[in-house]
């Protein structure tokens, strides 16, 4: 889960000067740390489900709160993001926010204005064995889609301006935070004109194919950073480390493309994007866009089974992981499950150790990065769509959240749904409980960031309101703990303008 | 010896060369008719004047009158002026040129003498007080309309007429010698054709010799007189009166040389017709010579006026860019007094332009009583109907004060009274008309009036003006008329409850002296009171601009259930069939201000246009809710009880008399056996339409109906409700007029029955891409019907509403069919949940502007009795397999030999709809410089961006009299040039014989591709920042 921890300061520049040797030992390290404090077997995860839940019940057993609220606050509001755009189209604004768990942050957003065709991409990446293949992923798919936009007209146009070395950009990006080091970003660059190249002289005349063109952009990407992995750079010898850990880590995505009422949702593995719909009699509903890519979903679970030799049926899926080790069960990079045995043991082992093949490991690939790509045109009704890691939705229900964002559009609060605390409680005692729930329902939220109201929703949320207690402890876990109470959650939140959908054409 | 025709015409057009050369009197010799007589032409007070003498005696006999006319033969000359000779009467000569042809028309001169054919003295001396027993057709009035009736009768060979007279039989014993007798064709198009045709049939009566005598039993003056008239008003949008060619004769105004053009002009009063004089304006210092004469025509209404000199044109729009267009060849000048010299009494100052109608005319009363009775139409006097009978709702017979008489028609041409007599019918029949008081001052002779001057209507004071006995009359239609007898029943001592209201009448009154200072010198001026007949539409003497002339009386009749809704969203309503229909929506209106009111018309772009294109863009890019109540809607269906005696000893159901025989539930009677096969409704309508209608239960046919001739009696949409009865949508103007024919048709046995259903449902069309979501939503279930089927769905709660998957506008949707007290319920639910999906009213302005884009023709405009569905290019529905159908011999024949005209769409390419004059309808075609015929309808295409319009096309030459085959390549030919004259100006139009076709936007939203759009590559810097989607 960890491998690759270290690989990631590989790529981000501030820690180029790591050594790539030591990686496998420091993870391995973290690893162990991360399970005496959970007390439990990592390989049970269920345990961990169990910890969390009694945790979350006995949430005031702690005292007084760690953190006071501005503290929480600028905790919660440290990677606030929201970008309103003034010319006419479906989307008003976006709020975005990150949480982090994992010591760097695993996840990675990216929203980008499409400057060669219409329309909008908004990602939501959630790394795994570190951030370094989320980040890679976030910074080049985005392109990759676009590109694979181009009718072949102005695909040859735009690879005759990258061929001149001419600066048209494809794509033109908001808060992008994620900076490469030089040498990958050359090899990036180049690898995209190949790609570019390549879409030019292939690209046919068929009609084009929404579905088609995002899985080729996943597909091809995951494709070149396999390749770049394996594939010699200068003149010695050596594997190239550095993309080598980027494809020995993994990550989900969840690409949004939005052009006018049009929606295109492409998602690999379990990052959710969850449409908030508001009924004609005034209540919101939850409209969930994407499939995962997880055990919950019997039907990838069958693929997965149906793709591989009936004798495998036992070990490929234990407990609701792949091959009892990876939760998503499509990703980009993570060849640990895409590679020949033969390939791993020459390429990756040397660097990253026996553990890298997987147990099982008969019949890869085991894993894809095929999106599941699913389409819906906006109607007014649709004021909003939430985009999130697990990390969100592991907490809150998409209806809940769904509410939340819709009753956080009107200003007004949105309290977790009345449970008993306890039982036998008299009726005195409810009636005070309730009471106190309908002076939480007068206060206004206090974050005008839809997603930070998420986040503090989801962590400090009860049936009375936020509860800093809770909010406070949640956000003051040591490192080593945190990760079993809560993962990384990246929320963005994309408004619609419905005054333009009601009279955008058919 | 009689020289021929030719020789005649060269030898007057030799004549008027002369006169252009030397304008100076010019005498020669003319052979007319058998008589050789010289003929003087000479000026005579700005006139030609043309003097048949007789050879006899050598004294003058004819004094003809040189003007020019559209139609007149020679043969038709040679005829008057016998009958002329025969009565000693004076005629008139008028002439034009064609083609350098000349062409003579006679007039009868006002001041005929001798007019000793006055019939009223024979008709006296008839058998008229005994009343016979029966008589085939018993008309009531002896008043102009009952005499015209009698004749038409007669002449078509109805024989057994009778005219029954309650007071003595002598013409105008009631209302008819009051009129002023004025016949405007300044009117629209179908009062205009009846008008013409009343002018006509003057005209040919005269030429026969009949005249008439007046109440007041002293014979003065011929009784047909064609004047001028003038019609003045202020508006500028009146005076779009405007330089084109008329069909009938469009070389004339080619071949019309300046002499001609001068000689016209001076000859203005006797000449021709009347000028349309509009106020405001400033008359030039400077007149400007005529080289082309202008022909006039009412733009709205495609009514041909007449012809103008071209000079007063200018004189009318001096800085009117299509008049300044028109003569930038103008070259000599000419003194500025012409405008006083049309009519020396008419104050000018203030006046901006005028029309000039050359047919206009007055009947003083007329008399066609002596035609009928020779031939055969009986008149019986001092006998007053007093009740018709009916049975089986059949007339019977009619009781009067001097007795009974069997008849089997009876025609009600009462008058004033018709309404009093109807209601005494049983059952009763509702006339909508009453009489009002009508005022007109006559005054005494004013020394040297011109006979000849025309009458004058001035459009801005509601008055009119003209020459009577040497003095002048005026009269005028107040825009509140009072009611006759305080609006009760007519009394019998009716002509001593005239009351004079100068009161009244002086506001109208002292408007005419504004426009004719004369009057106010003027002693002792009588003012009548004459009671006419009015229906209440109240557009009498209004301009009727187009789509915008809507009557003003009888308003908020006939309403749509969703009528008060649709009034507080901002609906501006027309009326069709008395039916209020929203024309447009006024989106800026706000609930609880003043309700939004039509602005002034234009003949321009309309201005409420931008409401209409936002309709427009509701029905292509979301939905648009039309309200289409009016439509008349029929079942029909089968009658279970009139089986055959011997099918009835089959059928169970007499065995169960007290069955119920639902007929709403035809699954229930199948059930139980009751209906037959039930053949008799898909039979009767099989042999009504021309398409087949034998379609599936749940379809829809769209189908004409067609005459023995092939001509359309109806256009409708025929929907299957079960094997044994349909619904039938019609147009709204249908209601009663298809019920009659389906009646007429029906088969002998009665097994069909016909109900009108137009009240039990209102219609709502929803239309546009978004329509079927929307539809899916409200219904909670699938809506994916087939094109023309229906199903029966709900809409809210409201059960059993029809939607059929068709609408009337071209775009996707479907036609909601409501139960009446659902409406509101249905309305509110589409406008609630469809604010989603961009919904919005529409009104029928819009509706009809996209139909006409779609090259789909109207009832009534393209769609008449005279058109077939070939000619409309409707032959698709026509389906000459079929077993007979009536019209199908005479569909067969055009479908084998051709047809002589075509409808073809038309793009008016060159034409800014925001800065030129629309065309409305009525405009000249032209191919190839030759007319081939009029614009029926007009609009503006909202998906083309560009004016549209339909009209027929003939072939412009004749073989034999007969029209030519008209083919699909002459139309479309490469080297046909076509262009419409709107308004004086040439626009070159672009010929479509299929509908265009439109990408229609997908109505299943689901799968609709999604495509990227392309922003411009070339110009990064241009790309617009931040997202748009």
């Amino acid at each position: 889960m960890a491998i690759g921890y270290i690989a990631q300061h590989l790529i981000t520049n501030k820690h180029l000067s790591h050594c790539a040797a030591q990686c496998s030992k420091r993870t391995e390290f973290i690893f162990k740390q991360k399970l005496v404090g959970a007390q439990t077997n990592s390989k049970d995860p269920s345990h961990i489900l169990t910890l969390c839940r009694a945790f979350h019940c006995s949430s005031k057993v702690n005292g007084y709160p760690r953190l006071t609220p501005l503290e929480v606050n600028s905790i919660l509001r440290a990677n606030e993001f929201t970008k309103e755009f003034s010319t006419p189209g479906s989307i008003k604004s976006y709020d975005s926010n990150q949480l982090s768990s994992n010591n760097p942050i695993e996840d990675t957003r990216l929203e980008a204005q499409c400057l060669l065709t219409t329309g909008m991409l908004l990602g939501v990446f959630d790394g795994h064995g570190g951030p370094s293949c989320a980040h890679v992923v976030a910074k080049r798919l985005l392109q990759y889609i676009a590109a694979c936009l181009l009718p072949p007209d102005v695909l040859s146009k735009y690879l005759q301006s990258l061929e001149n070395n001419e600066d048209i950009m494809i794509l033109k990006t908001y808060n992008d935070q994620i900076d490469l080091v030089d040498e990958l970003k050359e090899l990036y660059k180049t690898n995209f004109r190949k790609f570019v190249k390549e879409l030019s002289e292939t690209k046919s005349q068929r009609e084009f194919q929404m579905k088609e063109a995002m899985e080729q952009a996943f597909l091809r990407l995951d494709d070149d950073i396999s390749r770049e992995a394996l594939t010699k750079q200068g003149t010695g010898p050596e594997i190239n480390l550095k993309t080598l850990s980027v494809t020995m880590s993994g990550a989900v995505a969840c690409v949004v493309h939005i052009d006018g009422p049009h929606l295109h949702v492409a998602s690999v593995g379990d990052c959710q994007a969850v449409l908030g719909v508001l009924s004609d009699v005034n209540t919101w509903m939850a409209k969930k866009l994407s499939i995962e890519h997880n055990t919950d979903n019997s039907a990838e679970v069958n693929r997965i089974l149906a793709e591989h030799p009936s004798n495998e049926r036992d070990t490929i899926i234990r407990m609701d992981r792949l091959l009892g080790q990876l939760a998503p069960l499509r990703a980009l990079g993570d060849q640990r499950y895409k590679w020949s045995k033969a390939t791993l043991s020459e390429v990756a082992v040397p660097y990253f150790g026996e553990k890298t093949i997987p147990p099982n490991y008969y019949t890869p690939p085991y894993l894809t990065a095929r999106p599941d790509v699913t389409q819906h045109r906006l109607t007014p009704r649709d004021k909003f769509l939430v985009i999130a890691s697990d990390g969100l939705w592991d907490m809150v229900s998409p209806l809940q959240v769904v509410r939340l964002v819709g009753e956080h559009m009107s200003g007004k609060v949105t309290l977790n749904p009345f449970k008993l605390p306890r039982k036998n409680m008299r009726i005195a005692d409810i009636n005070k409980l309730l009471l106190q729930r309908k002076e939480g329902l007068k206060k206004k939220p206090i974050d005008t960031n839809a997603a930070t109201h998420l986040l503090r929703n989801a962590l400090g949320g009860t049936e009375y309101g936020i509860d800093h207690g809770k909010l406070s402890h949640l956000l003051s876990l040591p490192d080593e703990l945190v990760r079993l109470f809560r993962d990384d959650i990246t929320v963005t939140v994309v408004y619609f303008d419905s005054e333009y959908l009601r009279h955008s054409p058919a | 010896m009689q020289p021929s025709t030719r020789q005649v015409l060269c030898k007057w057009s030799d004549a008027f060369r002369q006169l252009k050369r030397s304008h100076e009197k010019v005498a020669r010799n003319f052979t007319v008719g058998r008589w050789s007589t010289p003929v003087t032409i000479h000026r005579f007070m700005s006139d030609i004047t043309v003097q048949l003498v007789d050879p006899v005696n050598g004294l003058p006999v004819h004094r003809a009158h040189v003007t020019q006319l559209k139609k007149c033969l020679v043969q038709s000359i040679i005829s008057v002026s016998s009958a002329s000779q025969r009565l000693g009467q004076t005629c008139e000569l008028a002439m034009c040129q064609k083609k350098g042809r000349l062409k003579i028309l006679f007039h009868h001169d006002y001041m005929g003498r001798n007019a000793t054919w006055s019939v009223g003295n024979n008709f006296s001396t008839g058998n008229g007080s005994v009343l016979p027993k029966q008589a085939q057709v018993v008309i009531c009035g002896a008043g102009m309309v009952a005499n015209s009736v009698a004749y038409h009768l007669v002449q078509n060979g109805w024989t057994d007429v009778l005219v029954l007279e309650k007071e003595k039989l002598r013409i105008g014993s009631g209302t008819s010698h009051f009129g002023s007798g004025t016949l405007g064709l300044f009117k629209p198009i179908p009062d205009r054709q009846l008008i013409m045709y009343s002018i006509k049939l003057y005209r040919k009566l005269q030429e026969l010799g009949y005249d008439i005598e007046f109440p007041n039993g002293k014979p003065t003056r011929a009784w047909f007189h064609e004047y001028a008239t003038v019609s003045v008003a202020s508006e500028e949008g009146m005076i779009l009166v405007l330089p084109a060619v008329d069909l009938c004769c469009p070389p004339m105004l080619l071949a019309v040389d300046l002499c001609c053009l001068s000689v016209l002009l001076v000859a203005v009063p006797g000449v021709v017709g009347s000028l349309l004089v509009v106020a405001r304006g400033l008359l030039l210092p400077e007149l400007v010579v005529v080289v082309e004469v202008v022909l006039l025509y009412d733009v709205s209404q495609g009514l041909y006026l007449g012809i103008l000199p071209a000079q007063l044109v200018k004189v009318a729009f001096p800085r009117h860019p299509l008049v300044e267009a028109f003569f930038h060849s103008v070259s000599e000048v000419f003194g500025s007094d012409e405008m006083k010299r049309l009519h020396p009494y008419l104050r000018t100052e203030d006046l901006e332009g005028a029309i000039w109608v050359p047919e206009d005319a007055f009947s003083f009363s007329l008399q066609f009583m002596s035609g009928c009775y020779s031939s055969g139409a009986r008149f019986v006097e001092n006998c007053e109907v007093e009740q018709v009978l009916t049975e089986n709702s059949h007339i019977k017979a009619v009781t009067t004060s001097c007795g009974t008489v069997l008849c089997e028609y009876f025609v009600n041409c009462a008058g004033m009274w018709a309404r009093g007599l109807g209601l005494r019918c049983s059952p009763t029949v509702r006339i909508p008309a009453l009489p009002a008081e009508h005022f007109y001052v006559t005054t005494p002779p004013v020394a040297d009036l011109d006979p000849w001057l025309p009458c004058v209507r001035d459009y801005d004071s509601h008055t009119y003006a003209r020459e009577w006995e040497g003095g002048f009359m005026v009269g005028g239609f107040e825009k509140e008329a009072k009611p006759a007898f305080n609006g009760g029943d007519v009394p019998v001592d009716w002509k001593n409850n005239l009351p004079q209201d100068w009161k009244h009448f002086m506001p109208l009154w002292e408007k005419a002296i504004h426009r004719f200072p004369v009057l106010k010198d003027i002693g002792s001026a009588t003012l009548s009171n004459s009671p006419d007949n009015f229906t209440p539409d109240g557009r009498h003497y209004s301009i009727l601009y187009p789509l915008q002339s809507e009557y003003k009386y009888a308003r908020k009749l006939r309403c749509s259930p969703l009528y008060s809704v649709l009034e507080t969203r901002g609906a501006v309503f027309g009326t069709r069939m008395g039916y209020e229909r929203p024309l447009y929506f006024d989106s800026t209106y706000k609930p609880g201000n003043p309700l939004p009111q039509m602005p002034p018309g234009s003949f321009y772009k309309p201005r409420f246009f931008d409401f209409m294109l936002e309709e427009y863009l509701a029905c292509r890019e979301g939905v648009g809710i039309i309200d289409m109540s009016s439509f008349s809607k029929m079942q029909i269906k089968g009658k279970p009880q009139n089986y055959t005696p011997s099918q009835r000893k089959t059928r169970s159901w007499q065995a169960e008399p007290s069955v119920d025989l639902d007929e709403d539930n035809p699954r229930h009677l199948e059930d139980r056996g009751l209906r037959s096969s039930g053949t008799e409704v898909v039979d009767y309508l099989q042999k009504l339409c021309s398409n087949d209608v034998n379609i599936p239960v749940g379809g829809c046919a769209h189908t004409g109906m067609q005459n023995e001739r092939g001509g359309y009696e109806n256009d409708c949409m025929l929907v299957r409700l079960t094997n044994n009865s349909y619904f039938m949508v019609s147009p709204t103007s249908q209601q009663t007029r298809i019920f009659e024919w389906m009646h007429q048709n029906l088969p002998s046995d009665s097994t069909v029955d016909i109900t009108d259903m137009t009240s039990m449902y209102t219609v709502i069309n929803v239309v546009g891409p978004k329509s079927r979501e929307l539809m899916a939503e409200l219904s909670n279930s699938d809506i994916n019907l087939h094109p023309f089927t229906y199903k029966k769905v709900n809409v809210g709660y409201a059960s059993d509403v029809m939607v059929m998957s068709f609408t009337h506008t071209g775009e996707p949707g479907y036609c909601l069919y409501i139960p009446s007290e659902y409406a509101l319920h249905v309305y509110d639910r589409l406008m609630m949940v469809g604010r989603d999906f961009g919904a919005r009213d529409v009104g029928s302005l819009t509706q009809r502007f996209m139909r006409i884009e779609r090259f789909m023709p109207f009832w009534a405009e393209e769609l008449t009795s005279v058109t077939t569905p070939f000619e409309a290019g409707h032959g698709h529905r026509v389906k000459l397999d079929k077993e007979y159908f009536i019209g199908k011999f005479a569909l067969q024949r055009q479908k084998d030999q051709g047809v002589t005209k075509r409808l073809v769409f038309f793009h008016l390419e060159d034409v800014d709809p925001n800065q030129h004059v629309w065309p409305w309808g009525g405009e000249p075609i032209y191919r190839n410089n030759e007319c081939v015929g009029h614009v029926t309808s007009a609009g503006y295409g909202f998906t083309l961006s560009k004016l549209v319009c339909l009209g027929f096309i003939r072939h412009p030459g004749r073989n034999k009299g007969t029209r030519q085959i008209i083919t699909e390549e002459f139309i479309m030919a490469r080297n046909a040039k076509y262009e419409l004259d709107i308004a004086g100006s040439r626009v070159v139009v672009k010929p479509h014989i299929h509908a265009p076709y439109f990408a229609t936007a997908n109505i299943d939203n689901s799968k609709k591709k999604y495509r990227p759009t392309v922003v411009n590559i070339k110009s990064p810097e241009n790309i617009r920042l931040p997202y748009m989607g």
